[in-house]
């Protein structure tokens, strides 16, 4: 059995609107920038810096910033997503795979370069949120070079 | 032969690829299981091989404790008299001894945690002085500290204790044990920051005079180590000893239950699958009755026939286990700090050796899983007459 081109696209965009969905949770609920995890204390682990010195009432830590930015992003890719099920053509399956692969590699900047994380290398960002994001990213990356690449295929399909 | 069992397995995407994830489970799941454990005995290894001792003498009421220094980085404040270390050097077999002060800080103005400063003599320290001699080859200065690596700050900057301002004389490399979040000062410097403590910090700290915490203790043959230890503790009321091996069997222990389930899962993966994939491999066979009918009229015999069903089979398995192997090494390595913190267990990268022999068995064991599995339907395909399976295959 393979899959027709119609079966593909609904794979594929499902796959989008999952990463997306990922991206923005992972950093406030799967694996919980610093500020979430100290809060809800389902871990010991360091935090990013002191409450007392990288945080007041009107400021964030560094992680936070990234976490929103990732929200951003997690929400294009489900746009993506939606696209690629409403208009299944050739063309919006390439141009969606360039911008997929752009926001593959965003989402792996902000933790590592754009934005970054907490200072201490134990803290909940860095151990749990960067790496995840990280994975993510790469995988929307892949996707991305998926959609690019995906030929058309004939619609006789062998069983 | 191996064309043909490439073919036919693109052929069938979505059948093979799912028996591809299952191989890949049972491989994921035998390799994390192995990886965790020697990931943590290797990094046991290399935080005691970094103290340079074979044997650690510790106040018997406070092993745990110090279990906890050295292996998860838990600082904490303990000491026993010294009269214990002429006692140790007096143990036949021992062949140098290092006594350390072990003093948990509050949290310091440099991290959020407490940090665990240890305090030793560099006129018998054999853990720093030879690794600093032979990094920049000049011995702690006054004030000057060694720090771990999970310590925030360069080599040449500041790092204030209890009001006391010490300069970081170099970084040792990461160990993934308690050395990583731990500070080596001077003996003498840590008296003096204790003794300025009472003005310039908050709450001040005492270290009692003759006291220590733990002696680092290197025995002339390290074959004799168990032996040694037997006798100092023997030797020596109220001392309880740590070496790398009791070391490795606690954070083993503590592990037991991780790797009980890790290889549990296995095991389930494997009974779940084992039937799953022969059934699967039934049903395919009985599909391509015409196809094997077609090969044994064209001079296939039944042994080709036989080691294409299982070649099939063994590749899937191969496909399957180097993907499970290689997902869950990344996510190993990735996810290495937060594993070491949720199972409280030191964790390094095990290295490539250990890494072949873990990744190599949990492989193997996947491929004979996949060949087990295609014994039954190869051995059915095989016996298979040409005609009968043309005839029964255009059914």
């Amino acid at each position: 059995m393979t899959l027709d081109n119609k079966k593909r696209d609904r794979i594929v965009a499902g796959v989008l609107i999952l990463l997306g969905l990922l991206i923005i949770l992972t950093p406030w609920y799967i694996f919980p920038i610093c500020e979430i995890a100290e809060k809800s204390g389902n871990m010991q682990m360091a935090s990013g810096s002191g409450n007392d010195m990288n945080m007041n009432s009107s400021t964030h830590m560094t992680c936070w910033y990234t976490a929103e930015a990732e929200t951003g992003t997690g929400a294009l890719a489900i746009l993506a997503g939606l696209v690629l099920l409403a208009w299944p053509n050739r063309e919006s399956r390439r141009s969606l795979g360039i911008i997929t692969i752009g926001l593959g590699v965003v989402t792996i900047l902000f933790p590592t370069y754009l934005i970054g994380t907490c200072t201490s290398p134990d803290s909940a960002c860095n151990i749990g949120t960067k790496p995840a994001l990280i994975i993510l990213g790469v995988l929307t990356v892949i996707t991305g070079i998926y959609l690019v690449l995906a030929r058309d295929k004939s619609p006789v399909a062998s069983a | 032969m191996l064309g043909l069992i490439v073919k036919n397995i693109i052929r069938r995407p979505v059948r093979n690829g799912a028996l591809i994830l299952s191989f890949a489970f049972i491989a994921a799941s035998l390799f994390s299981g192995s990886y965790l454990l020697a990931g943590a005995s290797d990094s046991v290894k290399s935080g005691i091989s970094r103290l340079g001792a074979n044997i650690i003498v510790v106040p018997q009421n406070d092993t745990a404790e110090s279990e906890n220094v050295l292996l998860r980085g838990e600082p904490s404040t303990f000491f026993f008299d010294n009269s214990v270390v002429p006692q140790i050097e007096n143990v036949s077999g021992v062949e140098e001894v290092e006594p350390q002060i072990f003093v948990a800080t509050l949290a310091a103005s440099c991290c959020s945690l407490p940090v665990q400063i240890i305090a030793i003599d560099p006129s018998r320290d054999f853990t720093i002085t030879p690794w600093l001699t032979k990094n920049q080859e000049k011995p702690l200065g006054m004030d000057e500290i060694i720090v771990g690596s999970k310590i925030p700050g360069d080599v040449g900057a500041s790092l204030t204790f209890y009001g006391h301002s010490f300069t970081i004389a170099g970084k040792l490399e990461p160990t993934g044990t308690g050395i990583d979040t731990s500070v080596f000062v001077r003996t003498q410097d840590a008296y003096v920051m204790a003794e300025e403590s009472k003005e310039k910090a908050l709450v001040p700290i005492e270290i009692p005079q003759g006291v220590v915490s733990a002696v680092l203790v290197r025995v002339s043959d390290p074959r004799d180590a168990a032996n040694v230890s037997y006798r100092i503790m023997n030797q020596i009321p109220g001392t309880r000893v740590l070496t790398t091996s009791t070391l490795v069997s606690t954070v083993a222990d503590q592990l037991a239950g991780t790797i009980r389930i890790m290889n549990l899962l296995a095991l389930v993966a494997t009974l779940v699958s084992l039937p799953l994939i022969a059934l699967i491999s039934v049903m395919g066979a009985n599909e391509r009755r015409r196809e094997i009918g077609v090969l044994r009229a064209l001079g296939a015999t039944r042994t080709k026939i036989f080691q294409l069903i299982i070649g099939e089979s063994v590749a899937i398995a191969a496909i399957g286990g180097i993907l499970g192997i290689a997902v869950s090494w990344i996510i190993l390595v990735m996810f290495q700090s937060y594993i070491a913190i949720l199972t409280r267990i030191p964790l390094a990268i095990p290295s490539a050796g250990s890494f072949l022999s873990i990744a190599g068995t949990a492989f193997i064991i996947t491929v004979v899983v996949g060949g087990l599995a295609a014994l039954y339907p190869a051995w059915r395909s095989a016996l298979m007459e040409p005609y009968e399976a043309i005839r029964s295959g255009e059914l």
